[in-house]
Order: structure tokens, then sequence, then C-alpha cells
């Protein structure tokens, strides 16, 4: 077997800027999203998702700009989550040139847009953001559930599901992939929610991202041998240049994990 | 490429354009614990010499591909596949046939070895 893991990182994108920027390398304009995706396709990511968090219903139709000017420069798989409801938003975007899709809210209020998402365009381009919490009042002893429950709006808001039911049937009728985020852990850099990542990615049969946490190299590492997760997503270490994508996989490559490291 | 079978078996049973003989059969990888879909970067076994390959480091040690799927054009015979890629079994990279070819992974999404790849089909003369 000598499929590799990922190493994807992900630009959060509001009315087509990137928030906070990306300052890893001498870019013109750090807030362009296309211009840090063609730096992250010359870094040698494996794939890259934009995180679209335009609040405004007029500033929507920026993420199709950003996604189709970014396939003509790039030539590496691109995700598109964030504000995604019907399936014509997904036909827009995978027109547009996006690879797989992330869903978060409408998967949660309507499971069965999963399935038809899926039949319309295939298990493979759907992927289902899984955006969890641990319950503040969890006790082994009740029944039914795991510890975490499934948040959804940028997780401001709890929806009592349980996480690991959701991901299952999820998984089940039609998610491709799931990317599963800590909402504990997003922003911290102590690291993944492990036991979170891993109880997921050992339950499904589809691939698991791990994201969430990461603050340094040794967390992507965890992610896949503690985790279990077929790709580790990270934001803020790659962006500020605090490591870069090549190094990232070198450390992972030096703990057994295989990596890909073709020149770019 | 799936569509060049002689028929495909996601989501019900589609006639395909039937130029290069096989049927798009789900993954069915030996280990189970491997997961479908297939996706991300792999490496290609190459079966045939072919001038789509030409230039490009093939083998355990070569350039990625990019794959994302759960079916895969299972060929009725070798003499059409001209690549395949190891998970858990053996998946059909690239077919071949006549003045055709077709790939299972995403030459356009795999960076150098697509881009060299889309080069030698297009200053391919069959």
């Amino acid at each position: 077997m000598t499929l590799k893991t990922r190493i994807i990182p992900c630009l959060d994108v509001k009315d087509g800027r990137v928030v906070k920027g990306v300052n890893f390398v001498d870019l013109v304009d750090a807030g362009d999203p296309v211009e840090a995706a063609i730096a992250y396709d010359a870094a040698g990511a494996d794939e890259l998702t934009f995180l679209d968090i335009t609040a405004s219903h007029e500033g929507r139709d920026t993420i199709f700009d950003v996604v189709s000017r970014t396939a003509e420069h790039c030539f590496m798989p691109v995700t598109v989550g964030g504000g995604v409801r019907t399936i014509e938003d997904i036909r827009k975007l995978l027109l547009s040139g996006a690879d797989k899709v992330a869903i978060n809210s409408a998967a949660v209020s309507d499971p069965d847009f999963i399935a038809r998402a899926a039949d319309k365009f295939g298990n493979q381009c759907i992927v289902v953001s899984v955006d969890a919490k641990r319950r503040t009042s969890y006790s082994a002893e009740g029944d039914n559930c795991s510890e975490w429950e499934i948040f959804t709006h940028g997780g401001r808001r709890a929806t009592g599901i349980d996480a690991l039911e959701f991901a299952h049937r999820m998984a089940q009728i039609g998610a491709g992939e799931l990317l599963v985020t800590s909402m504990d852990r997003d922003g911290t850099k102590i690291g993944f929610d492990l036991p979170l990542t891993s109880a997921i990615a050992d339950s499904v049969n589809v691939p698991v991202i791990a994201s969430g946490g990461v603050g340094n190299l040794d967390h992507l590492v965890d992610g896949v041998k503690i985790g279990h997760a077929s790709a580790v997503l990270a934001a803020s270490i790659f962006h500020f240049g605090t490591y870069t994508i090549s190094e990232a996989k070198t450390h992972m490559q030096a703990h057994g994990i295989p990596m890909r490291h073709d020149e770019i | 490429m799936q569509l060049m079978a002689q028929r495909g078996l996601e989501k019900g049973i589609h006639e395909g354009f039937g130029w290069i003989k096989g049927e798009v059969v789900p993954l069915a990888p030996e280990q189970p614990d491997l997961k479908i879909p297939h996706m991300g970067w792999n490496t290609l076994s190459q079966n045939k010499d072919h001038p789509l390959f030409e230039g490009i480091n093939t083998g355990p040690n070569g350039l990625h591909a990019y794959f994302v799927h759960s079916f895969h054009l299972q060929t009725a015979t070798d003499a059409h596949l001209l690549a395949s890629a190891d998970y858990g079994q053996k998946i059909t990279a690239v077919v071949g046939h006549d003045n055709m070819v077709g790939t299972q992974f995403h030459p356009e999404k795999s960076q150098k070895l697509g881009l060299a790849m889309i080069t030698n089909f297009l200053r391919w003369k069959p």
C-alpha cells in the first residue's frame, strides 16, 4: 500500500479575502486567496481547503471566482466548505473547479441532503464537516452517547446530536470523507482532540481528516499515529511560516508515516 | 476513463461506450481496514510502454498521481491496462487502446506528474 498521508492547509476566506492573511512567502497581496493557493501548490501541499466564512448573502458569489481563478493556476485538489446548502451550490463549486465540497450545517439540519448530493455527484466529492465539542455534563454511565456533541454555525450552535452517531450515519448515507474538527481545540495550538479523532476514524470506513488545534509538527504525527486520520489539516502553523509544508512532511516521514515528496 | 468501459455498476447498472472491454466495479481491497474512497496520492506501476509516460518517473519511488474514487475499471484484457496503482488490490490507473487513453486519477490535479502526462498526450501522434 503506497497511498500517502495528506497535509492540507486551510484558508479561511471572507468576502473573497483571506482572513488574517498568509505570510510564509513574499506575497504581493497577503490577503489574496489565489496567491496563497499558488504558494501552497508550489510548496507541495497535498490538497487545499477554502473555508468560506462570508456572512452576507451578497458576498457569497465571491468564492466561485476565487475557486475558478485558483483552478486556472493550481494543479492540486481543492475542497471548498462554508455555506453549502443546495445541490445547485455544489454544482457551481464543482464547475468552478473544486474537487470536493465540505458540508456542515445543511448535513445536520437535513441529513438526506447528503444522500441526494452523493447520488448526484458521487460520494467521493462529498465531505461532511463534523464540528464536535466535548459535552460539559458527560458521565461515562450516560447511555448510548459519546463524549462529543455536534455544533453548527462555526461552533456557535449546539445541536445535542451525538458526534459519533452523526459521523457514522453520514459515512453510511453518502459522505466520502469526514473533516473532523474539535471546536474545543480549534485555535489553541495544543494538538488535535485525539480521542475524538480516533473514535470516529475507527468507526467509519471513509477517510478522516483531523482538524483543530495544531501547534507543532508532533501534533501532525499524533493525528495520524494516535488519531488514525488519513489526512491532517492545519492553518496558522503554515500561514505564518512557523513551519513549511516540506518540514512537516520530512518530520512525519521520519516518524514512519509515508509522505509524498515529489519535486514540484 | 470509466465511460469507456462496457458497463458500470455504480448506483445501478449503466451501459458504457464499450471502447475498452471491462466493467467499472467497486473497489474491494484485501485489507478491510483500508478506507474507501481511495483518496489521495499514490504511485503508478507501469504495465506497458506508452508515449504517455515519456520522461515520467513511475514505480514505488516515482512521482505521485491524485486519486479520488470508489470504483475502477476492471479491464477484461491485460492488453488495455497501461498502469496500475496498489491499494490493497491492483487498481486500474491508466487504460489505453488504439488512439485512446484514460486515467482513473486526475492529471489536472496531479501537479508534476499530471502536467507531464497532459503534455505527452498533446504531443502524442497515434
